[in-house]
């Protein structure tokens, strides 16, 4: 993400094309991002709810703003950041507070996670999952990209607006969080 | 970009529907109906004066709440969810922090 990397060769005709060839580019922003973005702000949310909405909100701002990016950042990094607003306004709202308020423990998280219909992990997974939304969500969100969407320390700073040894440190401070209940867990 | 494959799901066709209403949603004229809209009270210049009179006058008319809050949770009850006043120096304090995050929350449990 970091760097002179080449922009997708859609985003041309997303910017500037008509029609069908737009619909055309939007429909191949979605086939590369749709996933991996849904997937970031599902674990920075858990609820499939939230992080749909999130999602929707999300690329509806990239398709409506399109015309504001200049190129300078690699259109991922600026994907992620519209992204990561999103779900920090999702995580601000009421719903969330009180969703977490009320899963205070890793235990409320695993009986929930093992409730969703739109969880399909086992017990390690749930433990892991249970884990993660127990972590303050600055942690949250760089173990996400770093952990699951395999994101370069570089990439994290520059999409969150720290550090690259910021980054490495709430990295480092998240999966020993993990790591402790994972082991406090299994025991 | 490469990344692990996660546990979680979502409902049948999900990414397919989603994609289609997010093109509706990001072509629709409606978008231009709203932006045209708002262009729209140029043409009554008057509009704007009696609406900015009339809450000025509902301001001291209306009954005021009396009790001032005098916690977090008090103030976050009466916030419109759209409108909660926290800038983005304070969200990310607040995300750094698991002491205040975990204070905001046991004041919105005791409210």
């Amino acid at each position: 993400m970091h760097g002179t990397s080449p922009q997708p060769d859609w985003l041309e005709d997303l910017v500037h094309a008509t029609g069908l060839k737009r619909e055309q580019a939007f429909a191949a922003m979605m086939g590369a991002w749709h996933v991996p973005i849904y997937s970031f702000l599902r674990s920075m949310l858990n609820e499939h709810d939230d992080a749909a909405d999130a999602t929707q909100e999300t690329f509806l701002q990239v398709f409506r703003s399109i015309d504001t990016f200049r190129g300078e950042a690699k259109f991922s990094t600026w994907l992620y950041t519209i992204a990561r607003r999103k779900g920090l306004d999702a995580l601000r709202s009421r719903k969330q507070l009180a969703l977490r308020q009320a899963h205070a423990d890793a235990s409320d998280w695993e009986a929930r996670l093992e409730a969703d219909p739109f969880f399909d992990g086992d017990e390690a997974e749930r433990m892991l999952h249970a884990a993660l939304q127990l972590l303050p969500a600055r942690q949250r969100e760089v173990f996400t990209l770093r952990y699951f969407q395999e994101m370069a320390f570089t990439d994290i700073a520059e999409l969150t607006g720290t550090s690259e040894g910021a980054a490495k440190a709430s990295y480092f401070h998240a999966k020993n969080k993990v790591r402790a209940h994972l082991t406090f867990s299994s025991d | 970009m490469p990344q692990k494959n996660t546990p979680y799901t979502t409902p049948e066709g999900f990414f397919k529907q989603q994609q289609k209403t997010i093109w509706t949603r990001a072509s629709s004229p409606v978008n231009e109906l709203e932006s045209n809209h708002v262009g729209d009270s140029g043409r009554y210049p008057w509009a704007s004066g009696v609406a900015a009179t009339l809450a000025i006058g509902l301001f001291f008319v209306l009954p005021q709440n009396p009790e001032a809050c005098e916690s977090f949770a008090c103030l976050w009850g009466r916030i419109p969810v759209q409108s909660i006043p926290l800038d983005d120096a304070e969200i990310e304090t607040w995300m750094d922090d698991d002491i205040l995050f975990e204070t905001v929350l046991n004041e919105i449990t005791d409210a």
